[in-house]
C-alpha cells in the first residue's frame, strides 16, 4: 500500500519533471549538480550557513505538513500507514540536507534539522490567514493582487534590505533590491490562469497583450516606486544606473509576460526559462526577447480571442 | 439564435460528440440532459470556441464569444483575489464599468473576501453574478443550481425567465429535472455523442419516466441494501 503510494508520488514527479521539459534521467543530475552547487556556495559565504540551510530544507517539509493534504492521507490510510508515510516523505527531503551537514561538520544544526524534521510529522500547518490584504493593485486584476498578497513577506524583506542599505550607504545592495523587486513580479506570471480567462476577454489578441502589458509596467513601476524614488533622492547623480537597472526590470517583466502568453495555455518551459535567462544576464537581448515573444504570443492567442 | 450544424468532437480515439445539427432560437431557455460523461460540458465549450472541434457552430451575432455569457460547471477561482476583484476582473475583460456593485450584488455575496475561500454555492452566485454584469445576447449556464440554496435556486429561476423574456438564447444544463422542467421550453437528450431526443414541455414527465425507468431499472438489485 505505502510502496503503491510513493511509485504514484514518483510518476507524478516525472510527469512534472516532463512537463517542464527535461526528461527523469537529465533532471536527477541537473538537480544534484543544482543542490550541491547551491550547498558548496553557502557554506563558503558565512558562519550562520548552516543554519540557514535548516530554514531551506524545512520550507519543503512545511509543504508536507499542509492540513488539506494531511487530511486526505488521514481519510485514505489508517493511523500506522499514515504515520510511516509522513515519515517516509520527511526522511526522503531531509536526508540530503542531513548528509550534507554532517559532511561539513555541522552535527548541531544535523540535529536540529532532525529534531525540527520528526516536528514536522506532528505538525499540520493550516492555510494561510482569511484576513483580505488591501492593495493598491485592484482596479486591474488578477496577476498584482494575487502576488503581491502571495509574497507579502518577501516584498516587506527586500524593503527592509533596502532600508538597511540606503542606512549605510550601501549602493549595490540597494540597486541589487530593486532588480529583486522586479525579479519576484515577474514571478506572477509564471503560473497559467484556465483559458476561459483569456477567452472572455473582448478584446483582439494585440489589445489583450498591450492591456496586460501596460497592467504590468504600470503596476511593477508602483511596486517598485519605494525603491526607485528612494535611490533617485539619495543618489541623483547615480541618475542613469538606476534607469537603466528599471528598464531592465521592467524589460524583463514584460518579456516573462510575453513568453507566458506564447505558450498559453502550456506552461512555460525549459526553452522559455533558457532564453529568459540568457537574456536576465545579457539585458540588450530582452529588447529582441520582447519583440519575439510578442509576435509568438500574437499569434498563439489568435483562436482564443476572435 | 446560435446554429450547429455537422458537430463532432473526439479526443484521440474517443468520440464524444457525433455530427450534432441543432438550432438554439432566441427568447427560449434549451435544456440539455445526459448521463455523466454524456459530452454536455464539451458541447458547451465548443460553442463557447474552448475547443477546437469539426462542424460549424454560427450564431446571428458574431463573433459569437463578444456576446456570450458561459458560466462553466466548476468555475475556476484565483487564490488571494476577493470576490469584488474578481467581478472587476471580468468587468475590465469586456470593457465594462459597475457603477454601485454592492446594490447590484443580489446574491448578497461577502465580496470583500477571498472567493476561493466561498462554499461552492457562493462560488456559483458569484459567477452566475459576473456574467449577468455584462451584456450579452447568449448564456451558457452549465449547472447553475449546482450546490446553491433553495433561496438563491428560486432567484436563479427567476433570473433565467427574465432573459428568456428579453429575448436572450440560454443553454443550461442541469441534474435536477425539476429546475429544468420549470425554467425549459426545449429538453434535449445527449447519448453517444448524439441528440437521442428534442422533446417539448408537454413531454417533460414523460421523458422524465423514460430517463428514471433506463437509468435505475434493476440495477439496485446488485447491491445489498437491507
Amino acid at each position: 500500500m505505502i510502496r503503491h503510494y510513493l511509485q504514484l508520488q514518483l510518476s507524478i514527479l516525472h510527469r512534472q519533471m516532463r512537463a517542464f521539459g527535461l526528461a527523469p534521467v537529465y533532471a536527477y543530475p541537473l538537480a544534484t549538480i543544482l543542490f550541491l552547487g547551491f550547498s558548496y556556495l553557502l557554506f563558503a559565504k558565512g558562519s550562520y550557513a548552516p543554519y540557514l540551510y535548516v530554514g531551506v530544507a524545512l520550507l519543503p517539509l512545511s509543504i508536507l505538513a499542509g492540513k488539506q493534504r494531511n487530511d486526505f492521507l488521514r481519510i485514505c490510510f489508517r493511523k500506522k500507514d499514515f504515520l510511516r508515510i509522513r515519515t517516509l516523505e520527511n526522511l526522503l527531503f531531509i536526508s540530503p540536507f542531513l548528509i550534507y551537514l554532517l559532511i561539513e561538520g555541522a552535527y548541531l544544526a544535523a540535529l536540529l534539522l532532525f529534531v525540527v524534521g520528526a516536528g514536522f510529522l506532528f505538525l499540520m500547518v493550516s492555510t494561510p490567514l482569511t484576513r483580505v490584504l488591501p492593495t493598491p493593485f485592484g482596479k486591474k486584476p488578477f496577476e498584482f493582487p494575487i502576488g503581491f498578497r502571495r509574497y507579502f513577506e518577501g516584498f516587506l524583506l527586500i524593503y527592509f534590505v533596502a532600508v538597511m542599505g540606503l542606512r549605510v550607504d550601501n549602493f549595490p545592495l540597494v540597486a541589487f533590491t530593486l532588480g529583486t523587486i522586479f525579479a519576484l513580479s515577474s514571478s506572477f506570471y509564471n503560473w497559467v490562469e484556465p483559458p476561459y480567462f483569456v477567452w472572455h476577454y473582448h478584446f483582439r489578441e494585440k489589445d489583450f497583450l498591450w492591456f496586460k502589458l501596460k497592467t504590468a509596467v504600470s503596476y511593477g513601476s508602483l511596486l517598485a516606486a519605494p525603491l526607485w524614488i528612494s535611490m533617485l533622492i539619495f543618489y541623483p547623480e547615480k541618475w542613469w544606473v538606476i534607469l537603466l537597472i528599471f528598464l531592465w526590470g521592467i524589460s524583463f517583466l514584460t518579456a516573462v509576460l510575453l513568453a507566458k502568453y506564447s505558450v498559453f495555455p502550456r506552461l512555460a518551459s525549459l526553452p522559455e526559462a533558457l532564453w529568459l535567462t540568457v537574456g536576465l544576464a545579457f539585458p540588450p537581448l530582452l529588447i529582441w526577447l520582447n519583440l519575439y515573444f510578442y509576435r509568438k504570443a500574437k499569434k498563439n492567442l489568435k483562436p482564443l480571442l476572435t | 439564435m446560435i446554429q450547429l450544424t455537422n458537430l463532432s468532437k473526439s479526443y484521440g480515439q474517443k468520440e464524444v460528440l457525433n455530427e450534432i445539427d441543432l438550432e438554439f432560437a432566441a427568447g427560449r431557455v434549451h435544456g440539455i440532459v445526459g448521463a455523466n460523461g454524456a459530452g454536455k460540458t464539451t458541447l458547451f465549450r465548443c460553442i463557447a470556441r474552448l475547443e477546437k472541434h469539426l462542424g460549424k457552430v454560427t450564431a446571428d451575432r458574431e463573433p459569437l464569444n463578444n456576446h456570450l455569457g458561459f458560466l462553466p460547471t466548476d468555475p475556476y477561482f484565483f487564490p488571494k483575489l476577493t470576490g469584488r476583484e474578481y467581478l472587476l476582473l471580468h468587468a475590465n475583460a469586456r470593457s465594462q464599468k459597475i457603477d454601485q456593485l454592492d446594490q447590484k450584488n443580489i446574491f448578497e455575496l461577502p465580496l470583500d473576501e477571498y472567493a476561493v475561500h466561498y462554499s461552492t454555492g457562493m462560488q456559483k452566485k458569484l459567477a452566475l453574478l459576473a456574467i449577468l454584469l455584462s451584456p450579452n445576447q447568449y448564456y451558457i449556464l452549465d449547472e447553475p443550481f449546482n450546490g446553491v440554496d433553495i433561496q438563491s435556486n428560486l432567484l436563479i429561476t427567476a433570473i433565467i425567465k427574465q432573459l428568456r423574456e428579453a429575448g436572450k438564447t440560454i443553454l443550461i444544463s442541469s441534474h435536477i429535472f425539476a429546475t429544468l422542467k420549470e425554467v425549459c421550453d426545449t429538453i434535449y437528450q445527449l447519448q453517444d455523442g448524439k441528440i437521442a431526443q428534442t422533446v417539448d414541455a408537454t413531454e417533460f414527465d414523460q421523458l422524465e419516466s423514460e430517463m428514471a425507468q433506463i437509468t435505475i431499472g434493476n440495477r439496485l438489485q446488485h447491491l445489498d441494501l437491507k
